[in-house]
C-alpha cells in the first residue's frame, strides 16, 4: 500500500488495489483557455454533437 | 422560471437545457461556483449572484442535477453578535432552501448524497436481491477469489494522489487474506455475472441499459475500467415488473424521484449494487435512444 501513503492512520483495503492514471485536472492545466459564451445555454461548455444511434446505423 | 443546479462541465445538463430552448422555456443555470447573497425587495425574497439574480417566487420548478445552493454569509467579529448573525443568515438560508424543495423538482440538495449502507438495507427491506456484504477491519473471514471490496464513497477517484498521478479505487476482488489489519473496508460477495445492468429511474419510470462486460477481463470486475479500443455492448433492456416496482419503493423511502441504479444479472437472479442520484445518464439515453434529456425538460 505504498508505504501507507505516509499516512499515520490505517487506509480501506481498497488502497492496496488503487490503480493510477496521468493527473487530469479537471479545472485544466493551461495558463489560457478558450471559451465561448452563450447566452442561450447561459454556458459556455459545449460538447461536440455526435449523430444520433438511428442515423449511424442507418449507413 | 425553471432553475438548475449543476456544474460547469456536465454534458447532460446541456443536452436538457438543448431541449428547454426548444420548447420555449425559460430557465436559469446556476453552477457549482456561484454563491448568492439574500435580498428582500418590496417584500419579495431575491438572490443575486456574480452571474444570476431572481426572485424565489418566480421559480416554478428545479432541476438538483449537481452542485447546489450556495451563500455568501457575513462575518461579524464580536463573538456574541457572530453567533447571533449566523443563526438569523442560517434560518434565512433554511427558508430559501426548504422553499425552493417544496416546489415541483427533480431531486433535492438535501438529499442528492445517500449512505451506500442504508441504501443497501433499505434495498433488502424493499425485497430486492443484494449480494452479502459485511464491514470488516480484517480478512478473517474473507474467502479468497469469492468477495470483493469497494468504496462506500459517492466518488472513487482521488486526484492528484501522487506527483501527476490520480487514484481510481475500482471494485476489486480479494484473492489473498491480509496479515495486518486496516481502516473499516466494505466486503461484498463476488457474483459472476451474465451481464450488468445501470436503470435510470425517473418519476416512476425505468429505463435500463444492458452492460455485456463479462467477456473483457478489464471490464468484468468493474465496467468503469472502460475498454476504449472495443468498449463493452450497451442494449436497451427491460427489467421484470416486480423489479420495477421495487425500486420505485426503494426510491420512495429514499425520497428521490430521479436516480441511477446498478444491478447485476446472474442466472435467473436480478442484484441491485447501488444507487446514485447525481449519475451521468447521458450513455443510457445515447446508446438506448430513449429520450431522457426531453423526459426531464418535459417535467420541468
Amino acid at each position: 500500500m505504498k508505504e501507507n501513503f505516509g499516512e499515520k492512520h490505517k487506509l480501506p483495503l481498497s488502497f492496496k488495489h488503487m490503480e493510477y492514471c496521468d493527473h487530469t485536472s479537471k479545472r485544466g492545466d493551461k495558463k489560457i483557455i478558450y471559451i465561448l459564451k452563450s447566452e442561450k445555454y447561459q454556458s459556455n461548455f459545449y460538447v461536440r454533437e455526435k449523430p444520433v444511434k438511428p442515423l449511424t446505423r442507418l449507413l | 422560471m425553471i432553475l438548475i443546479f449543476s456544474d460547469n462541465n456536465d454534458r447532460t445538463t446541456i443536452e436538457v437545457i438543448r431541449w428547454l430552448a426548444a420548447l420555449n422555456k425559460d430557465f436559469i443555470l446556476v453552477n457549482d461556483d456561484e454563491f448568492f447573497d439574500i435580498k428582500v425587495d418590496q417584500k419579495r425574497f431575491f438572490l443575486q449572484s456574480q452571474k444570476n439574480s431572481f426572485f424565489i417566487d418566480d421559480i416554478q420548478s428545479v432541476w438538483y442535477r449537481r452542485g447546489g445552493l450556495f451563500f455568501k454569509r457575513y462575518q461579524y467579529s464580536n463573538n456574541s453578535i457572530k453567533i447571533y448573525m449566523n443563526e438569523t443568515q442560517h434560518w434565512l438560508e433554511d427558508y430559501i432552501l426548504k422553499t425552493l424543495e417544496s416546489k415541483r423538482h427533480i431531486n433535492k440538495q438535501s438529499n442528492s448524497h445517500v449512505n451506500k449502507l442504508l441504501v443497501l438495507e433499505y434495498a433488502q427491506n424493499v425485497g430486492l436481491n443484494v449480494p452479502e456484504y459485511f464491514l470488516a477491519e480484517n480478512t478473517d473471514e474473507i474467502i479468497p477469489g469469492k468477495t470483493i471490496t469497494k468504496a462506500i464513497t459517492g466518488n472513487a477517484s482521488l486526484d492528484n494522489i501522487s506527483e501527476n498521478k490520480d487514484g481510481m479505487l475500482y471494485t476489486s476482488i480479494i484473492d489473498k487474506k491480509e496479515k495486518e489489519s486496516f481502516f473499516i473496508s466494505f466486503f461484498q460477495e463476488k457474483i459472476e455475472k451474465d451481464f450488468e445492468i445501470r436503470t435510470f429511474y425517473l418519476n416512476g419510470e425505468c429505463y435500463s441499459m444492458a452492460i455485456i462486460s463479462q467477456n473483457d477481463d478489464q471490464t468484468k470486475t468493474d465496467f468503469r475500467k472502460y475498454n476504449n479500443e472495443k468498449p463493452n455492448r450497451n442494449i436497451r433492456y427491460s427489467l421484470p415488473k416486480d423489479i420495477e416496482v421495487k425500486i420505485q419503493k426503494l426510491m420512495q423511502i429514499l425520497d428521490l424521484n430521479c436516480g441511477s441504479l446498478d444491478f447485476i444479472k446472474s442466472s435467473d437472479c436480478y442484484y441491485f449494487l447501488e444507487v446514485n442520484p447525481v449519475g451521468q445518464f447521458a450513455n443510457v439515453a445515447y446508446h438506448c435512444n430513449y429520450p431522457l434529456f426531453k423526459k426531464i425538460a418535459d417535467y420541468l
